[in-house]
This record gives structure tokens, C-alpha cells and sequence, in this order.
């Protein structure tokens, strides 16, 4: 009689934990924006919960877009987006790369990410206020524009608006459809969006930085201006929906900093700069083109300088806030997520190029270059020929060879374009 | 039980013989250890790169220097070597004119070399020389000290963006084995 008491009262508390597991799997969120509550199913990963862009991008009312070459996720609301690649914590809020404390996770379709990095990093870019409740997976929104009322007594509370209590059956709540399948429709709409659709030429240097100076005074920021505005003309003539846009167009500085930023900012598709290369021995010439160099170098660079901060904090005793760890780590690594499609265009330069202009092929490569390592987009540098060569200088000065070369690039852009997209058109019909 | 007594002091006076025999040999062998790079030999071999007559490849070259028993006098003699340029005539240098050394260190395993303001003025532009000037730098440091794995550039004392508007030279660089041709050029002396 014992046991079966025991037994019995062993199964109910049981259950009671089962029905109380069973109630916390939700994450309720309430959005004092559009005035609703919305329950959505969560999944756990080291003590932190998860849930699907696509019912977020629904909670927060933007458009999400899945490109499947570049296996990136963009939640678009106006002019403000957010770029998630799936397996990586990288993430692209507007022009800034942060980190998320875990790669977003494609789980039987869907991908996942923190709930934290929602509360984290969405009020910045969607322009709101999130606050979350881990205790009792509540998740509120609310405008920034908000004023809280100086009198507090008439104010009702969230729960008054949205009583959250289990017997009230008239409660405004939506309840989001899952479907089994990935979520990320691709529609030939969506294949537009990642169509290339904006061009930035950089020629290097300018103003006050002559780049490379040549025999007879022939100076590279004026070969390269020429070359590119050519260039410019001949994608704009060939190219008629792609925008192209110059870094420069005439004589004058432009820091270094600022060229990838505007590229970004304009929301580039394709990043070419233009330079011509010098050597210490005037007998070296020839083609090249740069792209960034693989990650397992910069990454290395970058934390051997995180390691060595950390430990002069150790031994300094500086306050932990005044170095940016994150800053230091992704310095460069924007790059890193469009490395192959870099090394494409690269590739398909160079050899366009050399065959069109009998040059001689010093082959494509890699370095830490400062106008690609923060593109958000396929990034290039063109060394299109040595201005410390005699030789050479006269030729990359003559308006044939400038013209020749312009035009090869173009083609090269052309080609690139027409690979690229015929790519994005498989992968879509395959899907 | 007087057995177990004395059984227990030969044990002592054992382990005390054995640890001064160790010790002895230790401290002795010590003492050979470090005569043999800094004392006796007056000058030394050090491997430097310079850049090859196509700007493709950089190039060991070995030198011969006065030895130093001081580990950052011995850098700074081997950079003080680089900018002096190569001695075979297919090779070019890969320092600016007039270029100096200003100060050497080393921290854990990065070697910071801080250079005069030349190295940036008169630096002569363009993708390769840039890339050969740091990865001389960067490869004839590494390579003629194991320990040290990465080097930081500096001039008149600061971190630089850059040398010549290309390369990202605001942290340290990594040894770069991909620019080095595997041919050697010996020594005119």
C-alpha cells in the first residue's frame, strides 16, 4: 500500500515537471509595437536559447532573404539589414562586423540563433528596444520613440495590456506556422536581389600620395585615374542596370579607410582597385592581381595580438574595458566571408588580361591588403604593370595601353558577372 | 633496528651525492653551452632576404657579422646587415636609402624593430616592393631567431598603418615561407 502511495505521488510530481517542461518550451515575445503577443517554439544549445530567423524576421516584420552560393541570410526592414552566413558567428549589422557568441545553426532546415544576440544586437539596427526575461522567456519590443509617462500610478503594466495568464482564451496571440521545409522561398525576385548590381572602381592614391613614381616623372595615382575612369565608361556602356561608382574621380586623397567604407556603404556588389606596381629592381615587370590573404594567416596575426594585450593586462593591470577585444579579432576578417568568390574574379582577371594584352602572368595573390580587407563584398587589387620599369612606365603611360587595359578588365567583369549569377540561377532551380 | 637506522642515513647521504654529481655537471655543462656561440668565434652566419631581380621572390643570402653575446644587439647588427643591401649582384635590396634602425625588442615571442621615418618616405610604392620590405624584415628576424614568431613594425617609435598605402601594417606579421625562393646565394667572403 506503501509503494503504490508513493509510487503515485512520484508519477504526479513527475508530471507536474513534465507539464511544466512542456509550458516553458515557448519563448513569449510581446510586441508593444504592432500590439500583439506571439508564442514561438525555442530550442536550448549550452544553456542558451535559440530561435529561427525566419520567426524572427516575422516578429520583427522584415523581409528575409536566403542567397545560396554565399549561404548568407540578410533581414532586411527599410534601409537596415542584418547578414547572418550559416555556421559562422560573423554577422553584418549595416556596415559593422560583430560577433555572435555561437555560428547561427541550421537545425533540420531552419537556421537558429542566440536570443541574446537578438536583445544584444537588434535594438541598434532595427532602431527599437528589446529586453529579455531568461527566467521566464519572455522577450519584449518596444519603440525607441516610446516616452515612459512621468506619472507612473495610471500606467498599466505589460501583463494589464497582455494578460499572460493560461485560462484567458480571448488573448490577442498569433501563433507563427512552421513549415518543415527551409523556410528562405527563393523566388526569382529574391535571385534579383543578389544579382550584381553595383560596381566600385578605386583608383589608388591621389592628392598629396602620388603612389609610384616612374622615369620622366610619370606618376601612378595619374595612370591609375585614367585607367579607371576608361574603365568606368566602358562597364557603363556594356553593363546598363549595373550602377558603377569611382572612389575618386579626379586628383585628391582619399584615405584608406574611407574607400571600403563607401564601398560598403554604397552597398557594392564588386570591389576593384586599380594600382601600378614598383620594385626596388627596375628589371622587374608584369600582371598581378591581389586578394586577401587566407584567414589561417590573419587570424593567427590578429589573435597573436589579442594574446599579447591580454597578457600586458596581466601585467599592467589596466581596467579590461579599454581594449576592444571583438574590434581586434574581426579587424580585417569582413573580408574572409566573399574569399572565394575574390579569388575568382581574381583569377578570371588575370588570365583575361594577360592573354588579351601579352603580358607577362606574375600569377594572382594574396596579401593584407587595406582597401580589401574590409569589403563586404568579391574584392580585387590590379597591379597592372611596373612603373619602376622603364619600360614599362612609358607603356602604362601611352593612351593605347590604358585603353587596352581597360578594356580587358571590363570583359574580365563582364565574364565574372554573367558566371556568378548563371550560378545563382542553378543553385535557385535546384532548390 | 640498527640496520634500519643506518639502512636510512646511506639513503640520505646517496640522493645528496647524486644531486651535487647532477648539479655539477649541470652548471658545467652550462658554462660550455655558452661559449661556444658568443665567445669563442668572432663573427657569425646570418641567414638575410633580399629581393630577387623579377620583385617575384625573396632570397636567402648568409652574412657573415661580428658576434654579439647580447641577443638584441645581435638583431639589431643583423637588420643594420639587411639595410646595408645584398653582396651578390643579382639580388636587390629591399630596405629604402637611408633608412636606420632605431630600437629593438622583444616581448614573449613577437620582435618589435622600430625604423626612422625613411623607411616610409622614401619607401618607392607599389604592391611588391611594399610586401618585400615587410617580409624581409619579418622572414630575416624569424629565421635567424626560432623563438620569435611574429614582428611588429615601427617607425619613429609608433605603430604605422602602412608603409606604402597597400599592406596593413598595424599588427604583427607571421613568417611568410611562400615568398622565399629555395636557391642559395653563398657568402663572397
Amino acid at each position: 500500500m506503501r509503494v503504490l502511495i508513493s509510487s503515485i505521488l512520484i508519477l504526479s510530481l513527475l508530471s507536474i515537471f513534465y507539464l511544466e517542461a512542456n509550458a516553458n518550451s515557448v519563448i513569449t515575445v510581446i510586441d508593444n509595437i504592432h500590439h500583439r503577443r506571439i508564442s514561438l517554439e525555442y530550442i536550448t544549445k549550452d544553456g542558451e536559447e535559440l530561435l529561427s530567423l525566419s520567426d524572427i524576421a516575422k516578429v520583427f516584420k522584415a523581409v528575409s532573404q536566403w542567397n545560396p552560393i554565399t549561404k548568407k541570410i540578410v533581414l532586411t526592414k527599410g534601409k537596415d539589414f542584418i547578414t547572418f552566413n550559416i555556421g559562422s558567428a560573423l554577422v553584418q549589422v549595416n556596415n559593422q562586423t560583430v560577433l555572435m557568441d555561437m555560428p547561427a545553426e541550421l537545425v533540420t532546415g531552419r537556421v537558429f540563433i542566440p536570443v541574446k544576440f537578438v536583445k544584444d544586437k537588434f535594438p541598434q539596427a532595427f532602431n527599437v528596444i528589446v529586453s529579455w526575461d531568461k527566467i521566464n522567456k519572455k522577450l519584449t519590443i518596444d519603440n525607441k520613440e516610446f516616452n515612459p509617462p512621468v506619472s507612473l500610478t495610471n500606467t498599466p503594466t505589460v501583463e494589464e495590456y497582455f494578460p499572460l495568464s493560461s485560462t484567458g482564451t480571448e488573448e490577442p496571440e498569433e501563433k507563427l506556422q512552421h513549415g518543415t521545409k527551409t523556410p528562405f522561398i527563393i523566388s526569382g525576385t529574391i535571385t534579383e536581389k543578389f544579382k550584381i548590381k553595383t560596381i566600385i572602381i578605386d583608383p589608388g592614391h591621389g592628392g598629396k600620395d602620388p603612389g609610384a613614381v616612374g622615369k620622366h616623372g610619370i606618376l601612378e595615382k595619374d595612370v591609375v585615374l585614367a585607367m579607371a575612369k576608361r574603365l568606368a565608361q566602358l562597364l557603363i556602356n556594356r553593363l546598363k542596370d549595373v550602377k558603377i561608382l569611382l572612389t575618386r574621380d579626379s586628383d585628391y586623397f582619399v584615405p584608406l579607410r574611407e574607400r571600403t567604407g563607401f564601398a560598403n556603404y554604397k552597398k557594392g556588389d564588386l570591389f576593384i582597385s586599380i594600382h601600378a606596381n614598383a620594385a626596388f629592381s627596375s628589371y622587374a615587370s608584369g600582371f598581378e592581381v591581389y586578394y586577401l590573404s587566407p584567414e589561417s594567416d590573419e587570424k593567427a596575426r590578429a589573435l597573436a595580438a589579442v594574446e599579447n594585450k591580454v597578457l600586458d593586462l596581466e601585467e599592467e593591470k589596466i581596467p579590461s574595458k579599454e581594449i576592444d577585444y571583438t574590434q581586434l579579432i574581426l579587424g580585417g576578417l569582413a573580408q574572409q566571408e566573399f574569399i572565394d568568390e575574390s579569388i575568382e574574379l581574381a583569377g578570371i582577371i588575370q588570365n583575361t588580361v594577360c592573354e588579351r594584352l601579352q603580358l607577362e602572368d606574375r600569377g594572382i595573390k594574396s596579401a593584407f591588403f587595406w582597401v580589401i580587407k574590409d569589403a563586404m563584398m568579391p574584392a580585387v587589387l590590379i597591379e597592372t604593370g611596373f612603373i619602376s620599369n622603364p619600360y614599362e612606365a612609358e607603356k602604362l603611360n601611352s593612351e593605347d595601353f590604358k585603353d587596352k587595359m581597360a578594356q580587358a578588365i571590363c570583359e574580365a567583369i563582364v565574364e565574372y558577372k554573367s558566371l556568378y549569377e548563371q550560378k545563382l540561377e542553378v543553385n535557385n532551380n535546384e532548390d | 633496528m640498527k640496520i634500519k637506522k643506518y639502512g636510512f642515513f646511506i639513503i640520505i647521504i646517496s640522493v645528496l651525492i647524486l644531486i651535487g654529481t647532477v648539479l655539477f655537471f649541470l652548471t658545467k655543462e652550462e658554462k660550455i653551452k655558452l661559449k661556444i656561440p658568443f665567445i669563442t668565434p668572432k663573427e657569425i652566419v646570418v641567414e638575410l632576404y633580399f629581393s630577387s631581380k623579377d620583385a617575384m621572390y625573396l632570397v636567402k643570402e648568409e652574412h657573415r657579422i661580428p658576434a654579439s653575446d647580447n641577443n638584441l644587439e645581435h638583431a639589431k647588427e643583423i637588420i643594420n646587415e639587411l639595410i646595408q643591401g645584398p653582396e651578390s649582384k643579382d639580388l636587390f635590396p629591399t630596405i629604402p636609402e637611408g633608412t636606420q634602425i632605431r630600437e629593438l625588442y622583444f616581448h614573449k615571442n613577437t620582435a618589435y624593430v622600430d625604423f626612422s621615418s625613411e623607411l616610409v618616405k622614401n619607401h618607392p610604392g607599389g604592391s611588391s616592393a611594399e610586401i618585400h620590405t615587410i617580409f624581409s624584415i619579418v622572414n630575416t628576424l624569424t629565421s635567424n631567431f626560432p623563438k620569435i614568431k611574429y614582428v611588429q613594425i615601427l617607425v619613429e617609435g609608433r605603430e604605422i598603418d602602412t608603409i606604402g598605402g597597400h599592406i596593413d601594417t598595424t599588427l604583427p606579421f607571421k613568417q611568410n615561407l611562400s615568398l622565399i625562393q629555395q636557391k642559395r646565394v653563398e657568402s663572397r667572403e
